[in-house]
């Protein structure tokens, strides 16, 4: 089996186990996203959008079935490998942001390259430059605090980028914004999909997110109700 | 029939030590938990070096063998156990306070040991200062009391003092890493999901 595809999942299955009772989270997933795609993930509070989230990005592992990024399945990887991972593969968005409250805008970006193993001028330079392409040009020394929620999501699509990830994970992105600035996430978003190649996989509540997709997957209770394309 | 673990370029990743201080010392800057566990650092050390000074200042030092008066040693054991708890439990706050972050850093790529290197950096630095500080305290009450009860032309001042201070302050890393390795160990195992759920 070729894998022309960047994200493959075989019959994912999350399961938690609470006081005696079992909740199915991930039931049975199956999907292939191919690179450069766009794909919204669409679903009900309690569908499994993070928990899917959680899996493709190695951050919690499948209670049955595997996830293959690159072809790669990474239930095989140790510690060591996942942390490679996630630093240089995956570039994660969330809702609330999670930027470091004591770093500023320009460290927080540049956080990724320490741990790349980025010289420390080159990985500023990165990062200021990609700061000036969100539009943070004028924002660089400013900590989050300071910042409004947009100015605090562009830092973090900036920081996601930062190591040249081959997949952005979104986690309702837009969440905590209000509607105009939402718009402009969107357009951030899509804009670095495309100009990129950069595989964009987005949870979301927003439907001018779900427009601008390639695909639509539509979750509930665990497993895919129905792929549209756009 | 899948392909090798090769295909992603596996690499390292890193945390140079620089790097590590460099986050250490913007979380220090926030002054409330740094001066709590300074200030207990510096409470704790300062009876020790107190009493050692004071031994000194009055002639009857012989080296550092640590010949206290019975009561004295149990004052000072007593007084560091209790800088080490109450370290101990400003760190444990500042673990959970940090949990997003935790979860973050862990998403960008940071491995349990570069958690905990942080939050032991952290610590030390906090020893190194609460150290200085202590037997800065102590030396002075020292000085005060001896020059009272024996009067100031009799008291001596030699180089052992010297030796006093960094005894002092090796005591005090030793204390606030010791006091630091739970709270740092549970940082560091956490696991990241959990981090990122955990909500205030
Ligand atoms: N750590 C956990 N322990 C127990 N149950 C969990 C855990 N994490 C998730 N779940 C359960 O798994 C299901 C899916 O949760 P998930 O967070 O993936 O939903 P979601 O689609 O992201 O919802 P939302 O839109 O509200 O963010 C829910 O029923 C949730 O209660
Ligand atoms: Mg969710």
């Amino acid at each position: 089996m070729s894998s022309d595809f960047v994200i493959e999942l075989e019959n994912l299955s999350r399961r938690f186990y609470k006081g005696g009772e079992v909740i199915n989270a991930l039931d049975g997933i199956n999907l292939q996203i191919g690179k450069g795609e766009y794909v919204s993930i669409v679903g009900p509070s309690g569908s499994g959008k993070t928990t899917l989230f959680n899996m493709i990005g190695g951050l919690d592992k499948p209670t049955e079935g595997r996830v293959y990024i690159d072809g790669v399945d990474i239930s095989m990887l140790d510690a060591y490998e996942l942390a490679w991972l996630r630093c240089r593969k995956i570039g994660y968005i969330f809702q609330n942001f999670n930027l470091i409250q004591v770093l500023t805008a320009l460290e927080n970006v540049a956080l990724p390259t320490v741990f790349a193993g980025v010289p420390r001028d080159e990985g500023l330079m990165k990062a200021k430059k990609l700061l000036i392409s969100v539009g943070l040009g004028d924002r660089l020394h400013h900590k989050p605090m300071e910042l409004s929620a947009g100015q605090q999501q562009r830092v973090a699509i900036a920081r996601a980028m930062i190591n040249e990830p081959e997949i952005i994970l979104a986690d309702e992105p837009t969440g905590n914004l209000d509607l105009k600035t939402g718009i402009e996430i969107i357009d951030l978003l899509h804009g670095l999909n495309k100009s990129k190649e950069v595989t964009l996989v987005a949870a979301t509540h927003d439907l001018k997110m779900i427009k601008a997709s390639d695909r639509i997957i539509w979750m509930r209770d665990g497993k895919i109700e129905k792929i549209e394309r756009a | 029939m899948r392909m090798k673990k090769d295909n992603l370029g596996l690499d390292k990743v890193h945390f140079r030590l620089r790097d590590a201080l460099r986050l250490s010392y913007e979380h220090l800057k926030i002054l409330e938990r740094t001066f709590i566990n300074i200030g207990s650092i510096t409470l704790g050390i300062m009876l020790f070096s107190m009493i050692i000074f004071s031994n000194l200042l009055r002639g009857d030092y012989d080296g550092l063998t640590l010949n206290f008066e019975s009561y004295q040693s149990w004052l000072i054991v007593a007084s560091i156990m209790v800088s080490i708890v109450s370290v101990a439990n400003v760190m444990m706050i500042t673990v959970f306070e940090r949990f997003n972050e935790i979860g973050t850093l862990k998403c960008l790529g940071a491995l349990d040991r570069h958690i905990l290197t942080m939050f032991l950096i952290e610590a030390a630095i906090q020893g190194i200062v609460g150290g200085a500080t202590g037997s800065i305290c102590g030396l002075f009450i020292a000085f005060i009391s001896s020059a009272v009860s024996v009067g100031f032309e009799s008291v001596h001042f030699s180089i052992e003092a010297l030796l006093i201070f960094i005894s002092s302050i090796s005591l005090s890393i030793v204390m606030s890493i010791l006091a630091a390795l739970y709270p740092a160990y549970r940082a560091a195992v956490l696991n990241p999901v959990e981090a990122l759920r955990f909500e205030f």
